[in-house]
């Protein structure tokens, strides 16, 4: 309707309360126009109490809307003085004035009786500033706000229309803020994905830079293997000799064999399939194992190796196979990161209840900064570390998914040039429980 | 709202500064589109610490519910504050409007901007309307 169409109507040849009833009708279009084109909640809310205001010819009111999921309300409020009553009002979703809000039927009047005493007093501050009267604004069972009213500037009772047109507005709106409230879902939602989307695209890259340092790392040990197997086909060469290069192209296949795994460990961390199971064992004959495995690295470098482990250590709880590539994991990045004719230090001990042990090295060491990031997936502390010392960025991811999966840890402590300490701690076997043995010396 | 016929924007403007008093001119349709521009010019002149207010509403053709709840609780709120609100040059199809809805005892409405102006400078006038 054009609006000099309607403003005829309210013209003085008709009678006050058909143009009364005009004006209202006009109002509630105007109310469902706006509240289409209205999508947060804080605006529609102010709109909302603005509305009703006019509509009843009201000069002081305020809005309480439930503030998301806590338990306090967001205040809209006009003709007051308004930062005293933000500061005063202590009105909450779960107190009782709001509970009777939630079952009342329409328009009530503010009362204090049979309330708290700490609401008895925001009651008293609402009637002092001439807020009279209260209506709910709800959506089935749940209460959507709820609108205080001061007195009508001219006096009047609220006609049977005027409280069905007030009715007809607070449950359009009651619909509308659900909506508006789905709308800001649906917005922190989208930034959510966002976000994800970053840290997939993060994943992306760093999954990119891992395939090229397993490009790396797989091809020293196959040149290794290919060329000290040519070598072997010439019949010249010497027994003596035969059996070195046949030792080179082995301990190579065995770096391959390792990488592999560590690549198929890879996939089932990602595809959450790894599997664990622990059963009781004893950590310092697997830490001997392993250290004998790589002696021939360790001797390459000119490291000296130190095993200090307790001879009281209780057994623990532990995959053997997986935490024998947890320790190998450690024990390799130890080597990798040493200065040639450096130290590396095994230490087992009871730390916390629990069984311990530390992997120190005396090598490069680790930015604070990267501490945190250190045990992501493909995650190197820099790109150039791993050129020169080589290793794809996997064997700590696979460390502390392997760790937490038989309720392990493990952590690290690090200063930049002096050398790092890995430590795992496991849990002592449940059976076992003796007391605490001394750290070991 | 889809309004394309542009004579129905508000204007809301800060027309000028009195000693003491700002005048806000509105234009056009006052409805829920318009609202939050005179909403903010009011906000702008409140932040200045006017208490004050010149309301010119002779260019306005239509004033919403919502509209009606802004000029109702600023006048509450000046008065609080011991300024005041007056209403300049009420187009009839508005005062028809505040006639209907009884807010015309509670409005101040003057045709004379001097004595508009005279009545916002003296505060014991505008307590009483």
């Amino acid at each position: 309707m054009a609006e000099t169409e309607y403003l005829d109507f309210l013209g003085e040849e008709n009678p006050t309360a058909l143009r009364k009833h005009i004006l209202g009708l006009e109002t509630l279009l105007d109310l469902t126009r706006s509240l289409m084109v209205i999508q947060d909640r804080r605006t529609l809310d102010g709109f909302l109490l603005l509305t009703a205001m006019g509509l009843l010819s009201v000069s002081r009111a305020i809005l309480l809307a439930p503030d998301g999921s806590e338990d306090r309300f967001h205040l809209h409020v006009r003709g007051l003085r308004e930062k005293e009553i933000r500061s005063a009002l202590g009105l909450r979703p779960s107190g009782v004035f709001a509970r009777r809000m939630r079952v009342a039927s329409g328009i009530v009047e503010v009362r204090a009786d049979g309330l708290s005493k700490r609401e008895s007093g925001d009651i008293e501050l609402l009637r002092s500033n001439g807020i009279r009267y209260a209506v709910p604004i709800r959506v089935k069972d749940r209460l959507n706000g709820i609108l205080l009213l001061g007195e009508r500037v001219h006096g009047e009772k609220l006609s049977p229309f005027e409280n069905r047109m007030l009715r007809s507005i607070l449950d359009i709106a009651g619909v509308v803020m659900d909506n508006t409230e789905l709308y800001d879902d649906l917005r922190s939602a989208n930034r959510a994905m966002e976000a994800q989307n970053e840290r997939l695209k993060e994943l992306d890259r760093l999954k990119t830079e891992f395939l090229s340092n397993v490009g790396h790392e797989l091809r020293t040990p196959i040149t290794s293997v290919i060329g000290f197997a040519e070598c072997l086909r010439y019949p010249e060469i010497d027994e003596a000799t035969r059996m070195e290069f046949a030792g080179h192209i082995l301990e190579q296949g065995q770096r391959l064999s390792n990488l592999i795994d560590q690549v198929l460990d890879l996939s089932e961390i990602t595809e959450q399939t790894l599997r664990v199971e622990p059963r009781e064992a004893d950590l310092n004959e697997l830490v001997r194992e392993v250290a004998d495995s790589l002696r021939r690295e360790i001797e390459a470098k000119n490291l000296s190796i130190e095993l200090d482990l307790s001879p009281d250590l209780p057994p623990s709880r532990f995959d053997p196979k997986r935490t024998k590539r947890v320790v190998r994991n450690l024990l390799d990045n130890a080597i990798k990161f040493s200065h040639a004719k450096g130290r590396v230090r095994i230490s087992s001990e009871v730390m916390d209840g629990t069984v311990a042990l530390r992997v120190s090295d005396e090598g490069v060491g680790i930015p604070q900064g990267s501490l945190d990031s250190i045990f992501d997936s493909f995650r190197q502390v820099d790109g150039s570390e791993t050129r020169v010392h080589g290793g794809a960025g996997v064997g700590l991811a696979l460390v502390k998914e392997i760790m937490e999966s038989q309720n392990g840890s493990v952590s690290v402590e690090s200063t930049p040039g002096k050398g790092s300490t890995f430590t795992i701690q496991l849990p002592r076997s449940e059976e076992n429980q003796i007391p605490e043995t001394p750290p070991a010396r | 709202m889809n309004q394309t016929n542009t004579s129905f924007e508000v204007r809301a403007r800060i027309a000028r500064e009195e000693p003491g008093i700002v005048e806000l001119a509105l234009e056009g349709r006052l409805d829920a589109e318009a609202l939050p521009e005179v909403l903010l010019r009011i906000e702008e002149a409140r932040e200045k610490g006017c208490v004050r207010f010149l309301v010119a509403l002779d260019q306005v053709t239509f004033i919403g519910s919502a509209g009606i709840g802004v000029f109702l609780s600023l006048v509450e709120e000046m008065k609080n504050e011991g300024g005041g609100v007056v209403f300049l040059g009420v187009a009839p199809s508005i005062q028809r409007i505040f006639e209907v809805l009884n807010v015309l005892e509670f409005l101040m409405i003057r045709e004379d901007r001097e004595e508009a102006i005279r009545l916002l400078l003296s505060p014991e006038s505008i307590s009483t309307p």
